[in-house]
């Protein structure tokens, strides 16, 4: 563990009002190590966010932390006060959001939106303190820094205005980052040079990445590990090369079979998607999270959790790995056509 | 910038000139005898042909227009009918009176309502939200002349703090002065303040939803540094023009305040040359509050683009 | 607005089923406002003032205008609620008929508002042109510039005192607020799809203007209307309070007041209770206008 440097036990989300409590991330854990990448897959809403913001102590004002811990260096820092936090944030472990558009204070400039984080945790002045915010504009890949640090956002393409979020995020040399769909809103093009800048930094600085994303041609092309998440839960939890070569989870398999792939043979092939959605929050299924749209489930699922299989460093939750799978007697009486996966004429 | 201004000057020259011409009208095309209106019912005929042949009511009507606006360029506002000192210099005298009491009201106002406002939308639902919207709500539906009352019979009557009316020139006697300009700089500043409070309120609430107010926590900035120097910043940007447009009802507060507190500034002036017919006076008087209001939004305006860097100033429409 | 919107939207409520979607969009609107606890208060309050001013010959216990020198600035007591004034007229009685003076008020200019406000704000909006832009833009603009109690001020001592040449004052100075906002309504409406529809239809334009585009303005307009009356009645108490407005001895509580403020130190009942129904009256009408904004338009706040 002398690698470690995030370590995520089994951490519980919830949003509490008088009247009731939602748990949207569930017994999550999971760890990242110095320099490596670990992508957090999974579709919007189930929770790949709010895991990040826990991380970030930035949860939003109904929400907590309700079970677990966090460690950063090992040190806990799920419990730690705001004050001890905002010395954390920003200095050693950064963010990125997924909307470079609105993420930046429109009345100020970039430049002063880089100073005032530099300001805020190094012993700089403010002339120093400036020369930083243009070496992290350069190191960022904006050209002539010496003016554009005076630029405000709107001034900036989507693409630019990312770029500064990344010069802002790194200007303390953080040794976490975390960025929370960080090419979503951008083109193609921009897409691939904004991951390509994270990685040339990350080299850098050796940093630890936690990259989430519900891309997995951007996984395949950046992961070291990933964790696959439904939600709220763990699904998936392997390196990439695991992962992409054996897909264990009907929920994995059914994400990697959504790629459209060019190279295919078969032109006339369909488009797989995955039927029905995901299940609301304030009615979670008892058993596996993922049975109503399982194409495999049987019985057991329906009514049980799945445990964590763990196969040499691969881990899955899912019945089908357990002895139980087989002993269970005519698994696929409640399953209606619906939960299959079925194919749709493109 | 520069074609900005140009073209928003231009605009305000044109308000200025239908400003002059409804204050002109206000007298003149109404339907009676304007010196019968000035004199009143029981003026001799003999009077009533002087006062025509002194104001040149007897020329044609643009002619007396043109007449007046022309010596309103020149800075000749007519003189007053009740003892004939130029009217100008009358505004002269009252206008440093009420802006100093524009001055107390303002920073009253904003020293109320930019914590109150910041208060009520940073702790939501509590009962500091609570206060901040019973004060906008109840602070906008009070009469300024209630308040007025009630401060006298509050402050004057019932505890003798404040004296219950008058004016004094700060440097004359500055503590006495002080403590006059209490009382009416509530009284008219309340309402601005309560305006200011809700609309802060309502905007503080949206920029704290903002995306970059999140960047700014996840750089590690502390929640007062946060609300300050990145929530306030923007969440005034819809205040200031507000702000502007509150100056108008303001001046028709003063004249409701400056009459309960007997201070001698341009709204007195106003109440007392229409009580009086002394028409040039309230004429004079009246078209240096529209010019003022016209002008401080024109400021507005430009503050506004200096405040929000996205506003560009193209010249586009108004 | 309200309508194509539900229009639009799947049917969210399963027993609403078989209404048009305009009584739907005003059902879920008026379920809104029944939510709004200030809201309701505000206009239960505001129904109150109405009935109050309609029944004052019922209600008032003495004649409003009827002097007894033999009890004169008498504080309250069981006789007399709100106590009597410097010629003994009882307080209570006034403040009663003073209701009749402000609702009249304000509901008459607003009215006198709206009959000249909307018609110009709906053409100039449709039609728009230069006729817009230059006379009626320009012509708003200028009147906007007037501090709006100066202009009311200096409109009733043009017309004369009283409470008719008040009311059509402040009507006068309220003209350029529903003139814009007719105008912006307008504009925003006639881009839309059902407007296109129509036009290519070759309906007519004025049946367009007044059976389409202006029912769909309406809800805002009605929001504006009831804060105007608000901003009217204090308008005409502070002419009243200045003798402008309604002459003596008809009961109005800002000349009331301003009668009283004299008399301060040893009655200050004859200035307190009329002041308290103002600003009761004041705040009831702002608060159900604000709740029928919120009931309105859910998206703001």
């Amino acid at each position: 563990m002398d690698n470690g440097l995030l370590e995520v036990n089994n951490i519980q989300v919830s949003f509490e009002n008088k009247k009731s409590k939602l748990t949207i991330v569930d017994g999550l854990s999971f760890n990242v190590n110095k320099g490596e990448t670990l992508c957090v897959v999974g579709e919007s809403g189930c929770g790949k966010s709010l895991t990040s913001l826990s991380i970030m102590g930035l949860l939003p004002k109904t929400g907590k932390i309700s079970g677990g811990q966090i460690k950063f260096k090992n040190n806990i820092i799920s419990t730690k006060s705001e004050r001890e936090m905002s010395k954390i944030r920003g200095n050693q472990i950064s963010m990125i959001f997924q909307e470079p558009m609105t993420s930046l204070n429109p009345v100020l400039t970039i430049g002063k939106q880089i100073i005032e984080t530099v300001m805020l945790h190094e012993k700089l002045n403010k002339k120093e303190a400036r020369m930083r915010a243009i070496e992290m504009l350069r190191l960022v890949g904006i050209s002539s820094p010496e003016n554009r640090v005076d630029a405000y956002p709107h001034e900036l393409s989507g693409g630019m205005r990312q770029r500064v979020m990344i010069a802002i995020a790194l200007s303390c040399n953080p040794e976490l980052l975390i960025a929370d769909e960080p090419t979503t809103a951008l083109d193609v093009t921009i897409q691939a040079q904004i991951l390509e800048l994270m990685k040339e930094l990350q080299v850098k600085m050796d940093m630890g990445i936690i990259l989430i994303t519900h891309d997995l041609a951007v996984v395949s092309e950046v992961a070291d590990r990933i964790l696959v998440m439904y939600a709220g839960k763990m699904v998936e939890y392997t390196t990439r090369e695991k992962l992409f070569a054996n897909p264990l989870h009907p929920y994995t398999q059914g994400l990697l079979n959504c790629i459209p792939k060019l190279t295919d043979e078969d032109d006339g092939e369909d488009l797989y998607v995955i039927k029905g959605s995901v299940p609301s929050p304030d009615a979670m299924p008892a058993g596996c999270r993922f049975a109503d749209r399982c194409p495999i489930a049987r019985d057991l699922c329906v009514s049980n959790p799945p445990p964590i299989v763990n196969d040499d460093g691969h881990e899955v939750a899912c019945w089908r790995y357990t002895d139980k799978w087989d002993t269970e007697e005519g698994g696929l009486k409640n399953v209606s056509e619906s939960r299959r996966i079925e194919k749709v004429p493109s | 910038m520069a074609r900005f201004i140009v073209r928003r000057l231009g605009l305000m020259f044109v308000i200025l000139l239908l400003v002059s011409m409804i204050i002109f009208s206000l007298v003149h095309i109404t339907p009676g005898d304007p010196a019968l209106m000035m004199l009143g019912q029981e003026a001799t005929p003999e009077a009533l042909e002087a006062l025509r042949e002194r104001l040149g009511l007897n020329l044609p009507l643009y002619e007396q227009y043109l007449n007046w606006v022309g010596g309103v360029i020149q800075g000749d506002l007519g003189n007053s009918i009740k003892d004939n000192t130029p009217v100008l210099s009358i505004l002269l005298q009252k206008l440093p009176v009420t802006i100093q009491l524009t001055v107390f009201a303002f920073v009253i106002a904003l020293m109320i309502a930019i914590p109150a406002g910041i208060l009520s939308a940073t702790k939501k639902g509590t009962i500091w939200d609570y206060a901040g919207t019973s004060f906008a709500l109840s602070g906008v539906s009070i009469p300024p002349f209630f308040l007025g009352i009630l401060l006298i019979f509050i402050f004057s009557i019932t505890l003798g703090w404040l004296p219950p009316s008058g004016y004094v020139e700060p440097w004359v006697d500055l503590k006495q002065s002080i403590l006059l300009m209490i009382m009416p700089a509530i009284a008219i500043g309340i309402r601005l303040s309560a305006e200011i409070t809700r609309m802060l309120r309502s905007s503080m609430l949206e920029v704290l939803g903002a995306d970059y107010i999140r960047t700014a926590y996840s750089k590690g900035l502390l929640g007062k540094t946060v609300i300050v120097g990145h929530a306030l910043r923007n969440a005034l940007i819809p205040v200031v023009t507000i702000g502007g447009l509150q100056l108008a009802t303001f001046f028709g507060g003063a004249v409701i305040t400056e009459t309960i507190f007997a201070v001698p500034g341009l709204g007195r002036l106003v109440i007392d040359g229409i009580l009086t017919r002394d028409f040039p006076v309230v004429q004079g008087a009246v078209l240096l509050m529209a010019v003022v209001v016209v002008i401080v939004n024109f400021v507005v305006d430009i503050l506004y683009s200096i405040l929000d860097p996205r506003i560009k100033l193209t010249g586009g429409q108004s | 607005m309200a309508t194509a919107k539900a229009n639009m939207e799947k049917n969210p409520y399963e027993n609403m089923k078989r209404l048009s979607p305009r009584k739907r969009a005003f059902k879920q609107m008026a379920g809104r406002f029944f939510q709004n606890k200030l809201a309701v208060i505000g206009g239960v309050f505001t129904i109150l003032l109405i009935c109050t001013a309609i029944l004052a010959p019922v209600l008032a216990p003495y004649d409003p205008v009827e002097q007894d020198y033999a009890k004169y600035l008498e504080s309250p007591s069981a006789e007399n609620w709100f106590g009597t004034d410097e010629i003994g007229r009882d307080i209570l009685s006034r403040v009663i008929y003073g209701a009749q003076v402000s609702i009249k008020a304000g509901i008459i200019s607003v009215g006198i508002a709206l009959a000249i406000g909307l018609p110009i704000g709906l053409f100039s909006g449709y039609y728009r042109g230069k006729l817009d832009e230059y006379v009626v833009m320009r012509l708003t603009d200028a009147i906007l510039a007037f501090p709006p109690l100066v202009l009311a001020l200096a409109l009733a001592a043009v017309l004369g005192a009283g409470l008719e040449n008040a009311m059509l004052a402040i009507g006068i100075v309220y003209v350029p607020t529903f003139v814009r906002l007719m105008r912006a309504e307008v504009l925003s409406q006639r881009e839309r799809e059902y407007v296109e529809a129509a036009k290519a239809s070759g309906i007519r334009d004025l049946k367009i203007i007044f059976l389409h585009i202006f029912p769909n303005c309406l809800g805002p307009i009605l929001v504006q209307a009831t804060l105007a009356i608000a901003g009217a009645i204090i308008a005409e108490a502070s002419l009243s309070y200045l003798g402008l407005g309604t002459q003596p001895p008809t009961p109005s509580w800002g000349s009331m007041l301003s009668m009283g403020q004299g008399y301060l130190a040893e009655a200050p009942w004859i200035a307190l209770f009329p002041g308290v129904f103002i600003f009761i009256t004041v705040l009831s009408i702002n608060l159900f206008g604000d709740g029928l904004r919120d009931a309105l338009d859910p998206k703001m706040k």
